[in-house]
């Protein structure tokens, strides 16, 4: 009996030895950063020196800080652009693609070409065709249409939605793909028996297709607004938030804050109430998918 | 199976532990090599590696440090220089708090002191006496990197705010470049009725250049004296005379002189293109941009930022660049003093020159081969030093939290989404709270 006890003991151990690495780095790496995030937005700290707690005076910092709003407000603007027009943009083009028999992988690489494109890069193309003396306005005027003016980053409220034109241009392939796939795997004699009961094309859309993507759609646009409360590099490339924190978002915000303006203890405040924010998200989420029978 | 386990698990633990001596008996070697280096010459070297900033960070701009990496490497050919490429400063900071910082490293001074305050940055007092660097140093610019009365690195260059403009263009129409503002306001409808932009601006992609305006500004209305009252001392930002010379900026941006009012909409290399294709007469610009090979159908001149008084004279605002400073964890700080003293070599200071981005010590400028555009220019500021007209740029002497929104917010006030006297208003709370926190530059360090 002892020795069977021995064996299992060993067993364990054995067991743990071979957890031990990965939970070490799991530790080091993930939990106790996660834990002194949690600290950090109520201390004072300029992002070198030791954090001095300073209770709930970055609290009252942050409801008082009128960027926090227009960032906030930005993120929200973010997040109802991409769940709108480039996800229905990514559903009409999955579907054409999904009727397409031949060179359908090679339009499929086409509109996923620009995802792979630095964020860097794409945003200095997007300056250089928004540039108002030598973009696109510049070329409409001389094909004789200069009435048609494109804007660009030149009115400051309009900003946000010209940064989100180059965002949606970079990222909406990937949506593409996997609305693609989730069509390739849809059961195709649903469509078939809609067609001979005399179904037109947007009734086997609304009421064939779309219900057998919904697992899927649910999935783009969680990840689609969650991304958008994390918005950064396209705007940090374009505009740096500006002008006058136009175009900030919580991200951009939190990272100047905590770099340059080296106050790193209000910067995580500004970084917690994001992570509420995804927090709030997930819930609501959860809440649907359990409730409601989103599931996936 | 369970027989072999316990084997195996002594072998892997055998192994482990022999690695780890290894790895011990390897930092030892570095540790003694350390001593060697700081020996100084004359001693057999040791093998060791020291750790520098990448030479190629700015590209061509920082190639002096190459010239200095050689000229080190050639006398010491047993240590190894690595060049660590650290791509910002958030990079930088990660690296100090986790040791693995490099030995030498390029840091703005205002970084420089909080990271001495924090342990990270090593004094550099007994080096500047052994190796006399402060001997030709100009001593504003060594105080940059002076924090509770000890040295805590080498001021890389200097560098001042000046105006570019087009010189053949001014020629032809028979203007002159203007002094003060009445000139300014005198020349800009004229160069406007031209179909030109008076100045071409763009900050799109770097909101934080907005402050070469303000810091000019302040300079020419302040003067140094009240600049630098502005900066460490009693002046505050809600001054009457600064209110009115940032509402007439804003007024003058709002009247289309700057980019047609769309500054913001537009990077600073397109602004650059709209300088060098005639499409406006002048640019707000710094000393580093001099070296840049462009090279336009028209002659460049260079001069003053106009002063923003009425019937002023021009103050060309200067400041350190940046530094050089060893860090405080390294085992060589020996060995890199004696790198940093190749940072004086004549190779290294023409080098810099040559870059525009002169090294803040004595030098003789007319026995160097500089290009016109760099000669010119660094004649102008060495001429506005010795007559007293040269300033302070905010980004080395003005107080953290004013710079952040100086280098972030400043088109809320040409936009008119606040008011110039709420906005300075916010400036002088954030100073004062720089005051309590004791983080202004010392008044006695200028």
């Amino acid at each position: 009996m002892n020795e069977v006890k021995r064996a299992s003991r060993f067993r364990n151990a054995r067991g743990w030895l071979f957890v031990l690495p990965g939970l070490l780095f799991h530790i080091f790496a993930v939990a106790i950063p996660a834990v002194l995030s949690l600290y950090l937005p109520f201390t004072e700290w300029n992002g070198l020196s030791m954090p001095k707690f300073n209770g709930l005076d970055n609290f009252k910092q942050l409801i008082h800080d009128s960027i926090v709003g227009t960032a906030f407000l930005n993120n929200i603007k973010w997040a109802l652009f991409w769940v709108t027009i480039p996800t229905i943009f990514a559903f009409f083009l999955a579907y054409l693609l999904n009727k397409i028999k031949r060179w359908q992988t090679v339009y499929q690489s086409i509109y996923f070409s620009t995802s792979i494109i630095t964020v860097t890069v794409a945003g200095q193309i997007w300056l250089w065709l928004y540039n108002p003396f030598s973009g696109m306005n510049f070329y409409l005027d001389k094909a004789g249409v200069g009435f048609i003016d494109i804007p660009g980053l030149t009115i400051p409220s309009l900003s946000i939605f010209f940064v989100l034109i180059a965002d949606m241009w970079k990222g909406f392939g990937g949506n593409v793909v996997w609305l693609l796939a989730a069509m390739t795997q849809n059961d195709k004699s649903l469509e078939e028996a809609a067609k001979l009961d005399g179904a037109g094309r947007f009734r086997i859309i609304w009421n064939v297709i779309l219900p057998q993507l919904r697992p899927t759609l649910v999935i783009v646009t969680m990840l689609t607004v969650l991304n958008s409360f994390g918005a950064f590099e396209m705007v940090y490339v374009m505009t740096g938030g500006g002008p006058a924190h136009a175009t900030e978002t919580l991200s951009t915000y939190y990272y100047v804050l905590s770099t340059t303006g080296r106050q790193a203890g209000y910067g995580s405040m500004v970084a917690l109430l994001q992570t509420f924010i995804a927090v709030v998200l997930i819930g609501a989420y959860g809440y649907l998918r359990k409730k409601k029978g989103w599931d996936v | 199976m369970n027989n072999r386990f316990p084997k195996l698990l002594t072998v892997l633990s055998l192994s482990a532990m022999l690695t780890l001596s290894a790895c011990g008996s390897s930092s030892n070697n570095n540790g003694n090599a350390a001593n060697a280096g700081g020996n100084g010459a004359g001693q057999e070297e040791e093998s060791f590696t020291l750790k520098v900033p990448d030479a190629e960070i700015w590209g061509e701009e920082s190639s002096a440090l190459q010239t200095m990496y050689d000229l080190y490497e050639d006398k010491h050919p047993n240590v190894k220089l690595e060049q660590v490429t650290m791509k910002d400063d958030q990079t930088l900071a990660a690296a100090l708090v986790s040791g693995e910082a490099p030995d030498l490293m390029l840091m703005d001074p205002s970084a420089a002191k909080e990271r001495f305050k924090s342990n990270y940055i090593a004094p550099m007092d007994e080096y500047y006496t052994k190796y006399g660097w402060d001997q030709t140093m100009y001593k504003w610019a060594k105080n940059a990197y002076v924090e509770d009365g000890k040295a805590i690195g080498i001021p890389w260059n200097y560098e001042g705010l000046i105006v570019m403009y087009n010189e053949s263009m001014f020629k032809e129409n028979g203007w002159t470049i203007p002094t003060n503002y009445n000139e300014l306001m005198a020349l800009v409808p004229k160069i406007k009725d031209k179909g030109i932009m008076p100045f071409a601006w763009g900050s799109s992609d770097n909101p934080g250049v907005d402050d070469w305006w303000v810091t000019s500004i302040v300079n020419s209305v302040l003067g140094p004296e009240g600049t630098k009252q502005l900066f460490s001392g009693d002046t505050k930002w809600t001054d009457p005379t600064i209110v009115d010379a940032i509402q007439r900026y804003s007024d003058f941006w709002n009247a289309g002189y700057v980019t047609d009012k769309k500054s913001y909409a537009i990077s600073q290399e397109d602004s650059m293109q709209l300088f060098l294709t005639g499409k406006a007469a002048m640019r707000l610009d710094g000393t580093w941009a001099l070296a840049s090979d462009n090279e336009p159908d028209f002659d460049i001149g260079f001069a003053p930022f106009p002063s923003w008084k009425k019937d002023g004279t021009p103050v060309i605002p200067l400041g350190v660049g940046g530094g050089l400073v060893i860090n405080a964890q390294s085992e060589h700080k020996d060995a890199v003093a004696e790198l940093l003293n190749d940072f004086f070599s004549p190779e290294v200071v023409k080098e810099m020159a040559a870059h525009g981005i002169p090294e803040p010590v004595e030098t003789d400028f007319s026995t160097m081969e500089l290009k016109p555009n760099v000669s010119k220019a660094l004649d102008m500021i060495n001429e506005a030093a010795q007559a007293g007209s040269s300033g302070y740029v905010a980004w080395s002497y003005g107080p953290p939290r004013v710079v952040q929104v100086l280098e972030s917010d400043f088109p809320s006030v040409y936009l008119k989404k606040t008011t110039v006297q709420d906005w300075l208003g916010n400036l002088q709370k954030l100073k004062e709270q720089d005051v309590a926190e004791k983080r202004l530059f010392d008044l006695q360090n200028y």
